[in-house]
């Protein structure tokens, strides 16, 4: 994918995205958003610590894919989003993120891209469905 | 937790959060462990901000956004993690320094045989009482005794 993001039609997909949650990036989440709740700490029940929720929002944007550009002098700007959370995601598994746009559409003379992000472990299962819906702004 | 007893229009409130640059750092500037931590950029940098014409570094929306996500796992428990859904616009910036507190009103309820769905507006409020972040979840929570069949 070599087009900037703001040049992204309905059907382009940009690169997928994996990465492994260690315990000290998780906790870094919890700072970030004062979230202390054991179940990102050390687990529960014996079990894996959960990645937190911010954390997997975060890496499931899609400036996270290795092929988004912004073309030079733009931003990004989220105007809406909706998110469904299918499973917990734990600490130390792989976890890989798609990528696609879906529809694109103009509102109040701006356009919108509209991207579906999907984050799945590595043993196949669904964690997280996201859909952004995104428009660009000029930095000058 | 919300519960079949719970009435509707009951509001909920999370704690009040300080936007301070440290949880910003933290949130924007990228893993701590990465050589030239942190990250520039207009959630971290006074001068990135300036840049992009904004007075002050300006929160990622996900911050607030996670406030919510939250309060609906105090409301909901383990359910949220498996059935909770959110759709949420982003109306006025959040700045470094400003203090939000995320809230949540009871607005609906249905059940079937297995479960009983919960829909709340939900929305993040600046210290100047604007709105900086609304739209609504819902979270699917099995009845006592009953298993979800999942496809």
């Amino acid at each position: 994918m070599t087009k900037f993001a703001h040049e992204l039609v309905t059907g382009d997909t940009l690169d997928p995205l994996s990465f492994t949650v260690t315990p000290e990036w998780n906790q870094q989440y919890c700072y970030a958003q004062e979230d202390f709740d054991p179940r990102y700490l050390a687990g529960r029940d014996a079990g894996s610590a959960e990645v937190h929720p911010t954390l997997l929002l975060s890496m499931s944007a899609y400036t996270k894919s290795p092929s988004f550009r912004l073309a030079p002098g733009t931003g990004s700007i989220m105007g809406e989003q909706s998110c469904t959370f299918l499973s917990p995601a734990a600490v130390g598994k792989r976890l890989d993120v798609t990528f696609h746009v879906v529809a694109t559409y103009e509102k109040r003379d701006r356009r919108f891209e509209v991207v579906e992000s999907t984050v799945t472990d590595e043993d196949g299962t669904l964690i997280l469905r996201r859909e952004s819906h995104l428009t660009f702004g000029s930095n000058e | 937790m919300i519960d079949d007893a719970t009435p509707l229009g009951t509001t909920f409130d999370g704690p009040v959060r300080r936007m301070s640059i440290e949880r910003l750092l933290a949130f924007s500037g990228g893993r701590f462990s990465e050589p030239g931590w942190p990250a520039r950029n207009l959630h971290t940098d006074a001068a990135k901000a300036a840049e992009a014409g904004l007075a002050r570094p300006i929160a990622s929306g996900l911050q607030p956004q996670g406030h919510i996500i939250r309060l609906m796992l105090d409301l909901s428990g383990e359910a949220w993690s498996r059935a909770g859904s959110i759709r949420l616009r982003f109306r006025r910036p959040v700045y470094v320094g400003d203090s939000i507190r995320a809230r949540a009103r009871l607005t609906d309820r249905t059940a079937d045989s297995q479960a009983i769905v919960y829909t709340l507006e939900v929305w993040s409020e600046r210290q100047d009482g604007e709105i900086a972040v609304t739209g609504s979840a819902t979270c699917r929570i099995q009845k006592a005794g009953e298993q979800e069949e999942r496809h």
